[in-house]
């Protein structure tokens, strides 16, 4: 292979890698600007979406069945999780929220745990998804273009969503200024609701495909994927919603052109680098991409 | 005259455009205690934050005895003997009292090494028995030497002050800044602040220099006073002088000069109602605390279908809690909200907002990143009729044909006066019965105070009841139709509005 193949190569897996980031960063970083929460349960939440997909792909469900089934059971777990445990501290401390959502991370993972086994699963292997094609030398399967395909679709409904309709206008306004929101009849928690759903969703799609690109899936398998969307949300600037989209492609081509360029030696530390790459950002540009310096009063 | 202690010398600063101070002077000689005034947003506090450091003048000079403190940072500024309380008390409530108080000596007396401090020689404990020493003595001052060992943090709001001027007298300042040290005190608690502040002043003989909103507090306290506005010098003399000047009152109490057409229309509407209309909203015993800090006590209110009910009084009156509370975003803790009849002190500000009560909240609080028109929509957020809000858009250009222009103009890069026009726009937006405005000529200068009330008596005459706050009381008693005055949380004076300009006791109360 010549090396502009390689590199062609590796763009186009650090692309899907990155739209996958990207899906998960989104509801991190819409609810951090609403909520000013880190919610470390989002990872979780996306776990439990592709635990539910999971059987129905056994019980040889087609894909858009499986897919939809993530997905539901996804928006469904962020929401209870939303109205039973965020919902009732919604006034507490910034750093309330975020312990309780470390609690709900543990909690999701060990029911998982308890009611499945620690033993990796994947889903029923779908032909059509494996099946690879070559494009100009690089070589993809139909599960990569999937993922691109529909996380561009998403991505377009949510900026739709969110610019033209009366709801997205609302969410806009509240990410800004809540209290002002309020005074504009906007009913706050109806909107955080809708928000942790739409988030919850977009984690379901990445949660399945998550589970069709790699199979080996285990109740932790959300953990990191949802530590990456936060650093992806950073990258971006935590709380912007192209940010996140544009974060997670940063993320994901980072990661794999670190591991594809590195020596065999260093490569295999690729979570290393991600942090390192987190750590970076925040000492060189804490408001990322897109975000905005932000004073916080003491 | 002997030579000032501190000087400002034609101090200029700008931010984003906006001219906080403007070739502002200011001369204060040793030992006197001044007093510094005008309305807010005129550049007290921006004055407060030059001389300690926190912001850089564009040009002039702040002087320390003759000497420069341009270009020197917080800590060393206050190292030369300048200390400074805060308009919010910065206490560390887990501490003890005296713990806090005997921070303030961190700056300026360190005798000993910090090797001396990590080991905790003789030396050290002797020079920390020492301040334990004169904080106690401080405390016995200011007669709160009972609470030295108590946490700040579960003490009484006016006791926290208290400890506040503690822990900035005990670095024996040369010079004392005291920002609003009687905001959120009770009358009583502000009397007795100002005796104990003329008790240190004599002990410890600094020179001060007071911001405050309470009038009666600063003409007591102070043998001369300087008022500003807009960032500018505007009278300077005793506080009689200051009181009398066209100028401060002006700035105060308002020019009163609104539109004769304006007013025309007012009266036809009022000429057109024929019986005496009954309170659209009755507020009745309403109390408030924020915390600790009652904010209300006992307020009852009655505001009339179809007129302007005007609340006035001084900053910290309680006038804004007032309005939150009736808009729902403030929880009363005792009393009644009523509207049209109906008990509504329980329902959730969404609901009143749908049932026509929309606040216009002080500071404008527009969605900055948002276009005009955006704002604007979201003002009709709960409106059903999609088609009437198209027809109530046309409405607000129509009323402010200065937004029209920029619609699709973000609303954080608009001018004050233009984002107050947004603002009260996108309150209209939401076809309210009942206006709330607080505060809209915040900020704002002359003339557009005026247009802005223009609109407001325009507004009254198409039917909407409105409740104004303002601390500008003589433009908004002019456009009234009742008036209530709010003083420390209890309404002081009530009457009609005509009624309550001509008395001039309204004055003193109102100015102290």
């Amino acid at each position: 292979m010549s090396s502009l193949t390689v590199f062609l190569q590796q763009l186009s897996n650090g692309l899907v890698l990155g739209f996958l980031y990207g899906l998960i960063a989104i509801g991190l970083s819409m609810v951090y600007g609403l909520l000013r929460m880190i919610n470390f349960a989002h990872g979780d939440v996306l776990m439990l979406g592709v635990f539910v997909a999971l059987p129905v792909s056994w019980l040889g469900a087609p894909f858009p069945i499986v897919l939809l089934a993530g997905i539901a059971a996804a928006t469904v777990a962020g929401g209870i999780v939303q109205w039973t445990v965020y919902q009732p501290l919604i006034r507490s401390k910034d750093v309330t929220l975020l312990v309780a959502s470390l609690g709900v991370s543990l909690l999701l993972q060990n029911v998982v745990l308890m009611l499945t086994s620690p033993q990796p699963k994947r889903p029923e292997p779908n032909p059509f998804l494996d099946e690879p094609f070559q494009l100009g030398g690089v070589y993809l399967r139909n599960v990569d273009l999937m993922i691109v395909g529909l996380a561009i679709v998403s991505v377009l409904c949510v900026h739709f969503f969110l610019q033209y309709t009366r709801p997205g206008l609302a969410l806009r306004a509240l990410a800004q200024d809540l209290g002002a929101a309020r005074m504009m009849g906007i009913r706050v928690p109806r909107m955080v609701a809708v928000c942790f759903l739409l988030g919850s969703g977009l984690a379901g799609v990445a949660g399945v495909f998550i589970g069709y690109k790699y199979g080996h899936l285990t109740p932790y398998s959300g953990f990191l994927p949802g530590v990456k969307g936060f650093v992806a949300a950073v990258i971006g600037g935590i709380g912007s919603f192209p940010g996140a989209v544009v974060g997670g492609i940063i993320l994901g081509l980072l990661e794999v052109f670190l591991v594809g360029y590195l020596p065999d030696a260093l490569a295999q530390f690729r979570d290393g680098y991600v942090f390192f790459v987190l750590i970076l950002v925040l000492l060189i540009r804490p408001s990322g991409l897109f975000g905005k310096a932000e004073l916080v009063k003491a | 005259m002997p030579a000032p202690v501190l000087e400002l010398e034609r101090v200029s600063i700008n931010f984003g455009g906006v001219q906080a101070l403007d070739q502002l002077s200011l001369q204060l000689e040793d030992g006197e205690i001044r007093g510094l005034i005008g309305p807010n947003g005129s550049g007290k506090s921006t004055a407060f934050n030059v001389i300690t450091g926190l912001n850089k003048p564009s040009s002039g000079e702040v002087r320390l005895n003759g000497r420069s403190l341009i270009g020197l940072r917080p800590d060393q500024i206050a190292a030369c003997g300048i200390g400074r309380t805060f308009q919010n008390l910065r206490l560390f409530g887990a501490m003890t009292v005296i713990e806090n108080v005997m921070l303030g000596t961190h700056l300026s007396t360190q005798p000993t090494g910090s090797l001396a401090t990590l080991f905790s020689t003789p030396t050290f404990r002797q020079h920390e028995a020492d301040v334990r020493e004169r904080s106690l003595a401080i405390l016995e001052s200011l007669s709160i030497a009972d609470f030295a060992e108590e946490s700040a943090g579960n003490l009484p709001y006016g006791v926290q002050k208290r400890v506040d001027l503690a822990r900035s007298i005990i670095a024996k300042p040369k010079v004392l800044l005291l920002d609003e040290p009687a905001a959120g005190l009770t009358e009583h608690e502000s009397r007795q602040l100002m005796d104990l502040i003329r008790k240190v002043h004599d002990e410890f003989r600094f020179t001060l220099l007071l911001v405050e909103h309470d009038m009666h507090f600063v003409s007591n306290l102070c043998s001369l006073i300087t008022a500003i506005d807009f960032g500018k010098f505007l009278a300077e003399g005793t506080p009689a002088q200051v009181r009398a000047n066209e100028g401060v009152i002006t700035a105060y109490l308002g020019t009163g000069r609104i539109g004769d057409q304006a007013r025309r229309v007012a009266a036809e509407t009022s000429s057109t109602l024929t019986e005496p209309p009954g309170p659209v909203v009755a507020v009745q015993d309403l109390e408030v605390r924020y915390g600790a800090v009652p904010a209300l006590h006992g307020v009852s209110i009655e505001a009339g279908e179809g007129v302007i009910t005007a609340i006035v009084g001084a900053n910290g009156a309680g006038k804004t809690t007032l309005l939150s509370a009736i808009s729902g975003v403030v929880p009363p803790h005792k009393g009644a909200i009523l509207y049209r009849g109906r008990t509504i002190t329980r329902w959730n500000c969404e609901q009143r907002v749908a049932d026509g009560i929309v606040l216009c909240p002080e500071g404008r609080r527009l969605f900055p990143e948002m276009t005009v028109r955006e704002n604007l929509l979201l003002g009709s957020y709960k409106a059903q009729d999609r088609n009437g809000v198209t027809a109530a858009l046309e409405r607000v250009f129509t009323l402010f044909p200065r937004i029209a222009g920029r619609r699709n103009q973000r609303a954080g890069t608009l001018s004050g006066g233009e984002q107050q026009m947004v603002a009260i726009g996108r309150a209209l937006m939401a076809q309210p019965s009942v206006l709330l405005l607080d505060e809209p000529s915040l900020g704002l200068a002359p003339n557009l105070v005026e247009l802005i009330f223009e609109t407001i008596l325009q507004i009254s005459a198409s039917g909407t009841s409105i409740i104004l706050v303002e601390q500008n009381a003589s433009i908004a008693l002019e456009v009234a139709d009742h008036g209530y005055v709010l003083e420390t949380g209890k309404v002081t004076l009530a009457g009609k509005a005509a009624e309550l300009k001509a008395r001039q006791d309204f004055v003193e109360a109102y100015l102290g």
